[in-house]
């Protein structure tokens, strides 16, 4: 996992995304192409059927999660382009878990749902205190832990790449 | 992590490593052009939906869908993505292809508007107080042909 570039997709929002080396597009970018391509949707839920029959909330044919994700995809992606500030995208962000929440400040791991109830969305970002989020990726989560599945344990490490990469970097120091 | 940690941020550093980011000058006007063409690109991604299900179905590959069709396996790959604009010929070689249909054009049916059945169906409006039996009619509108919205509407028989 080599970072090959960091791109800026909205000053006036603080947004940047990392641009990882193999992947085409940044990763915001990468996540908003993946999520309206038809092919990579009905392969992902052909390929996570059991995930989607047994999700505790949500009860849809195949058919129905490609198309709940691609409008839920295009629904999140006028709410970020539409978005304002930094404080318009801190309220749509939140941390990664309540582990996160409560140990820790800056450099915080966060998450961002999509817009619809239920949604299986996931934009995943490192957020800086001084004002800005770095996007890392995103996927479709289906179950209840991150680490329970290899796409989005990828995700999980992606953001704790770009964190060790931020410190090692000497961005950010931890305390001794 | 095992207590609050004060992370410490060195300002200066971290202002270098933003201003070392590129811009992406594309996807705003991408999301923009997506925006615009929003009704076009969701059929256009509903088709392709339909189109590669389809093909999985029958255990075809995108190569053999491209020497069907005559075209390259780029361009069905970008088609089967559901970001392009098919034009008619397309989606005719597409269902010829896979043997199926993929749109259906609502023709020679007679337009109705809400307002026409009420008029013409004045017992609808007091339908609560009335004994008449009702049935249901399909009301669709010819402007939208290519995905026509189908209401029902309580008509008296």
């Amino acid at each position: 996992m080599v970072v090959k570039d960091i791109f800026v997709i909205n000053e006036s929002q603080g947004l940047y995304a990392v641009h990882w080396q193999g992947e085409e597009k940044n990763a915001f970018a990468h996540f908003f192409t993946q999520m309206a391509d038809a092919i990579y949707l009905v392969d992902f839920f052909d390929d996570h059927e059991d995930d989607l029959t047994n999700h505790p909330q949500v009860q849809l044919s195949k058919t129905e999660a490609v198309l709940k994700v691609k409008n839920d995809a295009k629904a999140l992606q006028k709410a970020i382009l539409n978005a304002e500030s930094f404080e318009e995208l801190d309220y749509r962000f939140q941390p990664l878990s309540d582990n996160e929440r409560v140990n820790r400040i800056d450099l915080r791991r966060q998450k961002c749902y999509g817009i619809v109830i239920n949604s299986f969305l996931r934009l995943y970002a490192v957020r800086f205190d001084e004002g800005q989020y770095l996007i890392t990726g995103g996927t479709i989560k289906l179950t209840r832990a991150l680490q329970e599945r290899e796409h989005t344990q990828i995700e999980l490490n992606k953001l704790d790449h770009i964190v060790n990469y931020l410190i090692d970097e000497g961005i950010f120091e931890l305390p001794e | 992590m095992k207590n609050k940690m004060t992370i410490k941020t060195n300002k200066k550093k971290l202002e270098a490593f933003l201003a070392t980011a590129k811009q992406d000058t594309t996807w705003k006007e991408e999301a923009k052009k997506q925006i615009e063409n929003e009704v076009t690109l969701d059929r256009s991604f509903k088709i392709a939906l339909k189109a590669y299900q389809r093909l999985k179905a029958m255990g075809k590959t995108q190569e053999w869908l491209a020497a069907e069709m005559e075209i390259s396996t780029q361009a069905v790959s970008k088609m089967l993505k559901g970001d392009k604009n098919f034009t008619l010929l397309t989606i005719e070689r597409l269902e010829r292809a896979l043997g199926i249909k993929l749109i259906e054009v609502v023709a020679h049916q007679r337009t109705t508007t809400h307002q026409e059945v009420f008029k013409k169906s004045p017992k609808v409006i007091n339908f609560s107080q009335s004994k008449t039996t009702f049935s249901t009619k399909k009301v669709v509108y010819e402007s939208d042909f290519f995905e026509a919205d189908i209401e029902t509407l309580p008509i008296a028989s």
